[in-house]
């Protein structure tokens, strides 16, 4: 009998522990946000990230975000899979002039309905913005930095060459390489990048704008001149004709180790010139030189909430809080970018007060955005091949500007670019 | 000592001994100063990286850019999924390739030609063929993101490869070994197991390093199925080391050499095998 | 009857790995046929109504300039990486079966060339073929063979050479070992008794290695074959295909064209003219082989 008993005391104490942990644990269930997947390919900047993540999650209990670092090349890659299989992360950070491809293929969800009664949408820049719309201007995403390029001047050398001031001219800045170029050295006048994917289209587009041609009139004059300009100086040997295997990174580094006099600098390279230059020579910024106008590019990432996203609504509201005026200009800060809205852009001064910055505030004034375009990476293939064959003679610049024009016109005749300038 | 050395010079053989193994140094430097100049290279201060004059040996000595690459956290985790997916590929391929080869090379099987030819032809598919379907499968499997993904893909491919390297040696046994494990009354697979393999070792080796180093070295497939950092081999993170360092040959180098160097233990430790068995001569009759 | 069992024991050998490999790269194979017949990118993925247009894509592959230029830098890249490094790889085997002291260890260590991720070799040949601060170029101007640096990477006419150089480089050890496999089952006595018929050293070579070795020739051409001719992490690292398509061969262009220009269909054909060129060639060297083995 007492056998019965404790057997049934035990059973009973079990089943009541069992009761207990079940319960503890549906109710944890009950109370867990919904785990929410962010892609991005920040690297020195993902510690600036993962600060608003968190402050996002510690916020508010319905959903929360976890940021996985992929690299740039192969977030793309997962977008384009992710389109056919439809297996995407719920939040994705996008290259701006890309964003018009993936929302074609489907990857980015249309967030109009919950961003177009949002006061502060009227606070961002055209420019940046249009870069999430498709043809019919809706939005699929907020755009989360800007930059654009300018141009950066060792001012040792061209001191040492006889000029006391960065060229502001095409002449001026032809004749400045031109004299700054020292071959015993192996310091040449200029660098830039000039490879053979989009950061080769990016460095491009400033001259082509600047000539007062457009991607739209490849063939005319103006543009043709703008590829002269850069063909000469690698003829004459102001410009390594190994620019068109260097990306921005490869220029910046000939540039540091003062093997450059003049570079075409983006914005994020502030953040670690300083350190990689370490007082080794006196540098200037500057807008890049003028032929008929000043020009400049934007760059800079979008942030979209993909179609996979279970709670559309819930990620477009993390990423509003992300661009927030405030959140926006910290980023900003941290990262070495330009904001994306104005009021963020008046919450600090350093946009104006640090020289540097202060260029690049300028010269977005002066810069014109790629596409968007659903087809941009056909048309950007076509201009920076373009650029190759006439650097590396392949082609003479008006040849090679004609065999872009022969690509990208006939897209252009069928889809134009949305808010067209 | 010196009595030694005097009969090596004047006997003919050891004279040839000398030349010869003079020839092989010299055919190994000139081969292997690739790998020299990456290592090398890895041990040079920027300013010696940028300079104008090219030189052949660091002028001036930095570990700089390995410790910039070793102190990297996620460097360690990369080195131990680089190792997990070529050791599971490894598995696989071995499992599913070595019984084959031996089905192949030592049966009448018929359809064998057809047998071949698939094996050929799935050899043949590049792997931007492979990348969207096998996403596709793996996704349904709930696999993406394990190591078993990128696994499955490279042995797959694999197998075939050690089908056809190991066929010609189990052909190459010569069938009084089978009739002896028969005599002995060992049934099918433990003949295939203490008989078969063994006789053919040298071949069983090549093909571990072959299919290891296939998994080691897969950049296509463990970037398109593994995105999470801490699933991802040392490989895929290439991408990010050249859009970071740009032409900072050193801090790349390093990173290369770092890569580089388990190949060259893996050798190392396996060497007197892979040698000794190439070198011994797959039939003892 | 004993026959009979014969067979079945061969086929519980053979039958997994042929399952295992048909149902994991079957798949992918039909996907991409049906997909290189249909014309999906980037206009109707979305809307889903890609239609059947059958050899339309192949059409429009053959009729381009930029893939007439893929096909031959395809196959100049194959039959100079081949060339190269299989006689190379066949000396350097010939001259490891001496007996020496060092030839193994040696041997051993030229293996470590392919063992090497390609990805890091890949980076190693963009440094070493730089133009102004390139090993190569250093050493020519050195040893005088030219008098100015040689544009490697830079110019179209020399990129591809550079390529074939970096692939051999990692070929050459690969030939090697298979045909150091080769050479030592060949039995010492076979030689002595030629030797003793009064053979000399090309005699034997030719009537004696040669017809010996021919399986494992043949296997390595035929691997060689394969591997070099879908080749792609070199060129992805080493120069992305460029400058200007120059060293862009069938398994970058097609990956190319899915990825960076979604145009997935054609992506697909792309894929698919490589995968036929390779059958042609597997297709003979089964009936090669099927000689011998009848």
């Amino acid at each position: 009998m007492r056998k019965y008993l404790e057997r049934f005391y035990s059973i009973t104490i079990f089943s009541l522990v069992f009761m207990l942990i079940g319960a503890v644990f549906s109710l944890n269930v009950y109370a867990k946000p919904v785990e929410v997947s962010l892609w991005h390919y920040f690297e020195h900047e993902a510690e600036a990230l993962e600060k608003v993540v968190a402050d996002y999650n510690a916020m508010q209990d319905e959903i929360e975000v976890i940021p996985t670092f992929v690299s740039r090349e192969e977030l793309m890659n997962q977008y384009t899979i992710g389109a056919i299989s439809g297996e995407l992360p719920d939040i994705g950070m996008v290259d701006s002039p890309n964003m018009a491809s993936f929302v074609a293929l489907d990857v980015f969800a249309d967030i109009t309905e919950y961003v177009e009664e949002w006061d502060d949408l009227q606070y961002f820049y055209d420019g940046p913005l249009n870069s999430t719309m498709d043809v019919e201007g809706k939005i699929h995403g907020l755009p989360n930095n800007s930059n654009c390029l300018a141009l950066l001047v060792n001012m040792d050398i061209l001191e040492a060459a006889g000029f006391d001031e960065p060229p502001t001219t095409w002449d001026e800045f032809y004749e400045i390489a031109a004299a700054t170029t020292d071959p015993s050295n192996s310091i040449y006048g200029f660098s830039m990048s000039a490879v053979g994917n989009e950061e080769g289209t990016f460095q491009f587009i400033p001259w082509l704008y600047s000539s007062g041609a457009s991607v739209s009139s490849l063939v005319s004059e103006k543009a043709i001149s703008s590829l002269e300009l850069l063909t000469n100086l690698v003829k004459e040997g102001y410009m390594s004709r190994e620019v068109i295997n260097w990306g921005q990174a490869d220029a910046y580094n000939a540039f540091v180790a003062g093997k450059a006099a003049m570079l075409e600098s983006g914005t994020w390279q502030i953040a670690t010139m300083d350190e990689d230059i370490d007082d080794a020579f006196d540098y200037q910024y500057t807008l890049l030189p003028k032929g008929e106008e000043y020009a400049s590019v934007i760059g800079g990432e979008n942030f979209g909430v993909t179609v996979a996203a279970s709670d559309v609504e819930a990620c477009t509201d993390f990423i509003k809080f992300m661009q927030t005026a405030e959140n926006n200009a910290n980023w900003c800060e941290i990262a070495g970018k330009l904001p994306v809205r104005s009021d963020a852009a008046e919450l600090k001064d350093f946009w104006t007060e640090d020289e540097r910055y202060a260029v690049f505030t300028d010269a977005m004034n002066y810069a014109v955005a790629r596409g968007p375009h659903p087809e941009w990476p056909i048309i950007s293939e076509a201009i920076y091949s373009a650029v190759q064959a006439a650097l590396i003679g392949e082609k003479t610049p008006e040849q090679a500007m004609k065999d872009a024009a022969a690509i990208i016109n006939p897209i252009l005749a069928e889809i134009p670019v949305a808010g067209s300038n | 000592m010196l009595e030694k050395i005097k009969f090596t010079l004047n006997s003919r053989r050891g004279r040839k001994n000398i030349i010869f193994s003079f020839l092989a140094m010299l055919i190994a430097v000139i081969f292997l100063f690739p790998i020299y100049w990456l290592l090398m290279m890895s041990f040079k201060p920027d300013i010696e990286i940028f300079a104008k004059v090219l030189t052949y040996y660091p002028h001036e000595f930095t570990i700089q850019p390995w410790l910039e690459n070793l102190q990297n956290q996620e460097f360690l985790c990369s080195l131990r999924n680089s190792f997990m997916i070529a050791t599971t590929s490894m598995l696989l391929s071995i499992i599913f390739g070595v019984p084959a080869a031996y089905g192949m090379g030592r049966y009448k099987v018929s359809g064998r030609k057809i047998i071949l030819l698939t094996f050929l032809v799935t050899q043949m598919l590049p792997p931007s063929l492979m990348l969207t379907p096998m996403y596709l499968i793996f996704n349904n499997l709930g696999l993406l993101g394990t190591y078993l993904a990128p696994a499955i893909a490279i042995s797959s491919g694999a197998v075939p490869f050690i089908v056809i390297i190991l066929r010609p040696y189990f052909k190459s046994i010569p069938r009084s070994l089978d009739d002896a494990a028969r005599i002995d009354g060992c049934n099918l697979f433990q003949s295939f197991f203490r008989i078969m393999i063994p006789a053919i070792k040298t071949g069983i080796i090549v093909v571990v390093v072959i299919s290891f180093l296939s998994g080691w070295n897969d950049l296509a497939y463990s970037m398109t199925f593994n995105v999470k950092a801490e699933m991802r081999p040392l490989t895929a993170n290439i991408y990010k080391f050249q859009s970071k360092y740009g032409t900072r040959w050193n801090a790349i180098m390093a990173y290369g050499a770092i890569l580089v160097i388990p190949v060259i233990l893996v050798f190392v430790f396996l060497q007197k095998y892979i040698v000794g068995g190439l070198t011994a001569g797959a039939v003892k009759e | 009857m004993k026959i009979a069992a014969k067979k079945f024991e061969g086929y519980i050998f053979a039958l997994p790995g042929f399952i295992y490999t048909v149902v994991v790269l079957g798949y992918p194979l039909i996907y991409n046929l049906i997909l290189s017949f249909k014309d999906l990118n980037i206009r109707n993925l979305r809307s889903g109504n890609a239609v059947l247009v059958g050899l339309a894509n192949y059409k429009q592959l053959f009729t381009d300039s930029t893939f007439q230029l893929i096909l031959r830098n395809t196959f100049i890249f194959t039959i100079g990486s081949l060339v190269f490094q299989f006689t190379i790889g066949f000396i350097l085997a010939l001259f490891f079966s001496k007996k020496f002291k060092l030839a193994g260890p040696i041997r051993g260590l030229l293996l470590i060339a392919y063992m090497m991720p390609i990805a890091v070799t890949a980076m190693l040949g963009k440094n070493i073929f730089g133009v102004s601060e390139g090993l190569i170029n250093d050493l020519l101007l050195k040893m005088g063979f030219i008098s100015e640096p040689v544009q490697w990477l830079v110019s179209t006419s020399t990129a591809l050479i550079a390529v074939i150089a970096v692939n051999c480089w990692i070929g050459i050890p690969f030939n090697m070992l298979i045909l150091t496999s080769g050479l030592t089952n060949i039995p010492q006595r076979v030689y002595d008794s030629a030797a003793v018929d009064g053979a000399n050293a090309w005699q034997r070579f030719y009537h004696i290695t040669l017809p010996l070795m021919r399986p494992a020739i043949m296997a390595v051409l035929m691997l060689g074959f394969i591997y070099t001719f879908k080749a792609f992490d070199l060129m992805f690292i080493m120069t992305r295909g460029g400058p200007l398509n120059s060293t862009d061969v069938l398994g970058t262009y097609a990956y190319k064209l899915s990825f960076t220009k979604y145009q997935f269909s054609m992506g697909a054909a792309t894929g698919m003219v490589l995968f036929c060129c390779l059958l042609v060639i597997g297709l003979f060297y089964l009936r090669l082989i099927a000689g011998e083995e009848d």
